[in-house]
This record gives structure tokens, C-alpha cells and sequence, in this order.
């Protein structure tokens, strides 16, 4: 691909595949779907804007009228699951050989964090986020000291512990079988406990193409989002 | 607070080439370098940034307010993390779906890329590490971050914008930049900040490129340059096709909506970790057979097929009347020559099947405490059917029976099957040893003085 920096329109599946030169790492059963998925909602959302817009948002209003209480249920037990392992006698597994030393120093480590977690957002709701509660808070009267107050503890609540539960479950259970089973480093590994040898089948590059087109959609709208104008 | 006119399509397209050119540049100079040079400038530029906002705005303000912050979030913590709005709806009606719900949803939709990342910078420390490190820097910074900004924007608005800045809500992009206005030097200000949002597109850019591969490749650690630029112009392209023709927006709610499938995936994924370091545990818990200390180099071949060989109840019936019932009346005789009263007992030829029925045993009775035993007995033990070596495949197979020892005092027992009359006698001795430094002890007493485990009922 000497040209794949240049914007061409769709990303050239078959092409790619077609081309496996030993120069090529990628898993055909993971990228190809994932390629036809991406390419097929690019060209839904970008022909039928609206159409795709209302769809999606009624599905996603669904789905927050219905399961709103799991979500709340569902984070909370990543918490409380992270707590309990760094408790218990687990926490003194190494993710890795009992030998591995870390590669990055604890300040690295730290800032690649932030960074990649929860840079962009920070910014934008930093001032946006407090002050939208204090307008409109949950259960105070808005505008006033309780209203702030209020603000400041939802602000916390909703970018503290419970984020970056959710963050470390998921890294956690990927850096423990990537780095302890020796599996690869992919979100099917972490499904090995359940499925054993079956997730180098077909359900292991199902979940691994969901997370692929997941991560590149949030990626992209994401960039997207804060290419608007903001002046 | 810039004079282009940022509405054009061509503007939009052209800021995610840029990003998108960076992200690639800084994908190819691979994960050490690009990504670490930029997460560390923009980590110092955020302080920067956060100290301005702390020593200009109303600073003592923001530090009471940080600690009432502190407290009623933690106070709070457990009843808003499970709050549903069950019995009443929130004040301002959707608040709970349109923040908490969307945020949990924004989180886990976004937990495949954060966290991917975060585990591939993360080999080498420990569970324990990994969690108190996620759960803590970046929470402490991130609570830090938005009482110094929060604090000081409803600060202002109310005593010195008396209601201005909140009028700019609605619109988060602009009000960050009027906020910047209520503070000094706001043009140089809102350019660091554009800085410091463009650098956080560019890792995240390159970051997601990252990620995208190594998803691609299955974890592949050795994947060609091109190929993580490839990925990054796939983010960029479905970028800049979406904002020409409308339907981000779209893309966004389908990736809010697919949250609901993932968060189920990780609970089973949670489910799966405590298994998978259940078995981590037992297998690193698993210490060198007891019986082995004694070994030097000595009688290997013979050892090497004892281990090999899975011992059937007759062989260690044999190896009890052959090998530990003439140590333990060796032990006895000689410490009758010296005045120690001791006997042997065997039950072999009474007892039938497993456990203390069919078991010898080695008593030195104490007056006031409890005697000491060391008895040998044989124990079934289940053997997966693929350990199975030996042709027989009947039932009575699926076992290995090895000679276990027990003790008075009830302590774990443990096979004696390699040990020779010596090596034996010695273990006896070690044990008895310890049964007098016990006795000796006057802080054990209590439990020296009940019932042994061994006593006939």
C-alpha cells in the first residue's frame, strides 16, 4: 500500500486482503467483516443522514428507557470487582511473568493514561459539565448554593472511580490474559475462561471485529465531533 | 475567537488530514516515542494550564471547594452509584439518561480502545499496581480538573459575570473559550488551550490507529508501520466522508447504543478473570512435593519411576509394611532403649478401604498433653482421565492411591511415597522434634492439652 496515506473514499477491502504479502499481519477473518461493516454504515450515514440519524437515536433512546438501571448496576459492579481483586491475594499477580518488570517509568505510565483516556472530554466539560448542572440540577433548586454543590458532586461522580472502572476492567482482563495466558492481546482472550479453545472460531473473531468497528466508530465521531467549529 | 470562517466543510476536512497526518507521523515512530513524547508534552501543558486557572481564578474559593467536593462525593458514593431515579423523576426530567446513563454508556463504548491501550502499557506490574494506579491518578487529576474549572466558572458567573457565561451553557466548545475571557491574558490562554485539544486529538488519533491494528492483527507485537498508517487513515477518512455528509451524529448514537452488548460482554468478562486467576493461583500455589527435600542425586533412576508410575492401593500397602513399618519400630526401639515409652501400631490387616481404618502409625504418649502420632494411611486420589498412563481403564483405575501421612494435631498431611527407610526416619524425627519445641512452649499450651485429632473416639 504505498498510497494509503492519501484520502481515498472507502477503504479498500479486498483489495487489501487480496494483496497478503508477508508484509502483512492482519487476520482476515477479524479485518475483512470489520472492513464490509464500517464501510456499509459509512455509506448508510453518509447518504442517509437523517434517516440513520433517527434510527440509531430511537434505538439508542431504547435502549437507555429500558436498560438505564443495568448500566447503573453493571458500572458499579466493575467497581466494586476492581476493589475486591486489588484486596484479595490476586493483586499480587503479575500481569506477566512473575520476572516482568515494567516497561514504562510510573510518570509515563500515568500520563500515556490521561491522554489516551480522557484528554479531549476533560476540556470541553471541565467548565461545561459543572455549570450545565448548576443551571439544571437533578433534585436542587437551580441557581442556587445547592445547585452547585449538587453540580460539582454529579461532575465527580460521573468522570471519578466509575469511569475509570470501566477503563480498568477492561484493561485489566486484557493485560492479565494477554500478558499472563499468553493469549493475544484482543478482547476475544479475555472470553477464554468461558470458551476455551472456541474463541480462535468464529466467536472469537465475531467479538473482535464488534470491538474493531466499535473502536474505529468511536475514534472516528469522536475526531469528528471536535472538528466542528467551535469559535 | 478566531476570525476563519471554521464552518466550511473544506475547514473541517482539512483539520482531520492535519490530525490525521500527525497521528500517522507519530504512529510511525512507534509507541514509545510518539505517543510517549506527546502524552508527556500535553501532561505538562494540562498542569500548566490548570495551575493558570487555579492562581487566577478565585483561588481560595477552589481549594475550600475542593475539599467539600471530595467529601460529598465519597459521602454520596454509594447511593449515586446505584441511584435510578426509581421512585421520582429528577428535577430537570431525563437528567438520569441524558448524563449518568449516557456517560457509563460513553465509557463503555469507548473501554475496547482506552483499554486495550492501557493494558499494553501496563506488562510487568502488578494486579494490585494496575488497579490502584487506573482507579486513582487519573481520578485524582480528573476531580482536581473540574473543581478548579467548575468552581471557577460558576464563580464567575455568579460574581462577576452576574449570569452571563451560563448563558453559553448550551454550547460546551464556545463556553470553555468565554470562560477564558473572565481571566487574564485570554487570548494567549485560549491558543494553549487549542494546542493542548489539538495534541489530545493527535494521540488519541494515533492511539486508536494503535489499537485498531492490534485488534486487526490478533495482538500481533511485530506488525509493519504501514499498516497502523493505514488504520489511521481509515479513522480519518470515515471522519471527514461523515462530516461532508452529515451522519456523525448517527454514528454516535450507534456507538452509545452498542454499549448495552459490551457491558454484558464484561461482566462476563469479569466473570472469566476471577476463574482464570483462581486457576493462576493454584497452579503458582503448588510447592515442590514435601517428601522431595530430602532428595539428593542419589537412587534418581528409581525415583524417576516411582514418579512415573501410578501406585495402585496394593503397592502402597507393600511400601507401608516393607518401608514404614520397620522405620517407625526402628524409632520405637530406640527410644525405649533410652526411657521414651513408644509404640507402633497397624491397622492394615484390620482396616478395610481408604483413610485412618487401614493406616500405621508411630505414638509416643505425654502425660498432661496430647500424644504425638505420626501415622501413614493410604488416600485415593482422582486423576483426570488424560494423566491416565496405565492400561487398565476399569473404574477402579480413575485413582491413584498414595501413603499420606497424618498428625495428631490434625495438620495437613502429605504423600510419602519416594521416601526411603532413612529419609523416613528422618521426617519422623523432624516431626517429633517439633512436637517437643511445641510442647515446650508455653504459649501453645491450650491446644496442646485438648483432644488430639487421632485419639479413638
Amino acid at each position: 500500500m504505498p498510497n494509503e496515506k492519501t484520502e481515498t473514499p472507502e477503504p479498500p477491502a479486498e483489495d487489501m486482503v487480496a494483496r497478503s504479502a508477508p508484509r502483512l499481519t492482519f487476520a482476515a477473518p477479524v479485518v475483512v467483516p470489520s472492513l464490509v461493516v464500517l464501510g456499509l454504515l459509512l455509506v448508510g450515514c453518509g447518504l442517509f443522514p437523517q434517516q440513520a440519524d433517527r434510527f440509531f437515536s430511537d434505538m439508542q433512546a431504547w435502549v437507555v428507557g429500558h436498560f438505564d438501571w443495568f448500566y447503573s448496576v453493571a458500572v458499579t459492579l466493575f467497581l466494586a470487582f476492581l476493589v475486591l481483586v486489588a484486596a484479595s491475594r490476586f493483586g499480587d499477580i503479575r500481569l506477566g511473568p512473575d520476572d516482568a518488570k515494567p516497561e514504562f517509568s510510573f510518570l509515563s505510565w500515568t500520563a500515556m493514561l490521561f491522554a489516551a483516556g480522557m484528554g479531549i472530554g476533560l476540556m470541553y466539560f471541565g467548565v461545561g459539565e459543572p455549570l450545565q448542572h448548576y443551571l439544571k440540577p437533578p433534585t436542587a433548586l437551580p441557581d442556587t448554593p445547592d445547585a452547585a454543590r449538587e453540580a460539582l458532586q454529579s461532575t465527580f461522580f460521573h468522570w471519578g472511580f466509575h469511569a475509570w472502572a470501566v477503563y480498568g476492567t477492561m484493561g485489566l482482563v486484557l493485560a492479565y490474559f494477554g500478558f499472563r495466558y499468553n493469549l493475544p492481546l484482543t478482547m476475544r482472550s479475555g472470553l477464554y475462561p468461558l470458551l476455551q479453545q472456541r474463541i480462535n472460531g468464529p466467536i472469537g473473531h465475531t467479538v473482535d471485529a464488534f470491538a474493531l468497528v466499535g473502536t474505529s466508530a468511536g475514534c472516528a465521531t469522536t475526531r469528528g465531533d471536535g472538528a466542528q467549529p467551535r469559535a | 475567537m478566531t476570525d476563519w470562517n471554521t464552518d466550511t466543510a473544506l475547514f473541517r476536512v482539512a483539520v482531520v488530514v492535519v490530525v490525521v497526518s500527525l497521528a500517522g507521523l507519530s504512529a510511525a515512530s512507534g509507541l514509545d516515542k510518539g505517543v510517549r513524547v506527546l502524552s508527556e508534552f500535553n501532561l505538562c501543558l494540562s498542569f500548566v494550564l490548570l495551575a493558570f486557572v487555579i492562581v487566577c481564578g478565585p483561588t481560595v474559593h477552589l481549594f475550600q471547594a475542593l475539599s467539600e467536593n471530595v467529601g460529598n462525593y465519597l459521602s454520596g458514593l454509594a447511593q449515586m452509584s446505584l441511584r435510578t431515579f426509581a421512585y421520582e423523576s429528577p428535577q430537570e426530567p431525563g437528567w438520569y439518561g441524558q448524563w449518568t446513563v449516557l456517560y457509563w454508556a460513553w465509557w463503555i463504548s469507548w473501554s475496547p480502545f482506552v483499554g486495550m491501550f492501557i493494558a499494553r502499557i501496563s506488562r510487568g506490574r502488578t494486579v494490585r499496581e494496575f488497579i490502584v494506579g487506573v482507579l486513582l491518578v487519573p481520578t485524582a487529576f480528573n476531580l482536581l480538573w473540574m473543581t478548579a474549572f467548575g468552581n471557577s466558572a460558576i464563580w464567575i458567573d455568579t460574581h462577576v459575570a452576574q449570569g452571563a457565561l451560563a448563558q453559553t451553557a448550551g454550547n460546551v466548545d464556545a463556553l470553555l473559550f468565554r470562560f477564558f475571557e473572565y481571566l487574564p491574558w485570554a487570548k494567549a490562554v485560549s491558543w494553549l488551550a487549542i494546542v493542548l485539544i489539538a495534541v489530545f486529538f493527535v494521540t488519541s488519533a494515533d492511539s486508536g490507529a494503535y489499537v485498531v491494528d492490534a485488534i486487526a492483527t490478533r495482538g500481533n507485537p511485530r506488525s509493519p508501520v504501514w499498516q497502523r498508517l493505514f488504520w489511521a487513515a481509515v479513522l480519518g477518512v470515515t471522519a471527514a466522508v461523515l462530516l461532508v455528509a452529515g451522519g456523525l451524529k448517527a454514528l454516535q448514537a450507534l456507538t452509545l447504543g452498542a454499549a448495552l452488548p459490551v457491558a454484558a460482554i464484561m461482566v462476563a468478562l469479569c466473570w472469566g478473570l476471577w476463574r482464570g486467576m483462581q486457576a493462576d493461583r493454584a497452579h503458582s500455589a503448588q510447592e515442590l512435593a514435601h517428601a522431595t527435600n530430602f532428595w539428593s542425586g542419589q537412587h534418581w533412576r528409581k525415583r524417576l519411576e516411582q514418579i512415573v508410575h501410578q501406585p495402585t492401593r496394593e503397592d502402597v500397602l507393600r511400601f507401608m509394611h516393607s518401608v514404614v513399618l520397620p522405620a517407625m519400630r526402628d524409632v520405637a526401639a530406640e527410644l525405649d532403649r533410652r526411657g521414651v515409652q513408644a509404640h507402633v501400631q497397624d491397622d492394615t490387616a484390620t482396616g478395610e478401604g481408604e483413610g485412618e481404618a487401614a493406616s500405621v502409625r508411630l505414638t509416643i504418649p505425654m502425660a498432661e498433653l496430647r500424644d504425638f502420632v505420626y501415622g501413614v494411611r493410604p488416600v485415593r486420589r482422582k486423576l483426570p482421565g488424560f494423566m491416565l498412563t496405565e492400561v487398565a481403564q476399569d473404574e477402579e483405575r480413575r485413582y491413584v492411591v498414595e501413603p499420606v501421612t497424618f498428625f495428631a494435631d490434625g495438620r495437613q498431611g502429605y504423600d510419602i511415597q519416594y521416601l526411603r527407610g532413612e529419609e523416613l526416619i528422618a521426617d519422623i524425627l523432624r516431626h517429633y522434634e517439633r512436637y517437643l519445641s511445641v510442647s515446650a512452649d508455653r504459649r501453645t499450651q491450650l491446644l496442646n492439652r485438648a483432644p488430639g485429632h487421632t485419639d479413638p473416639a
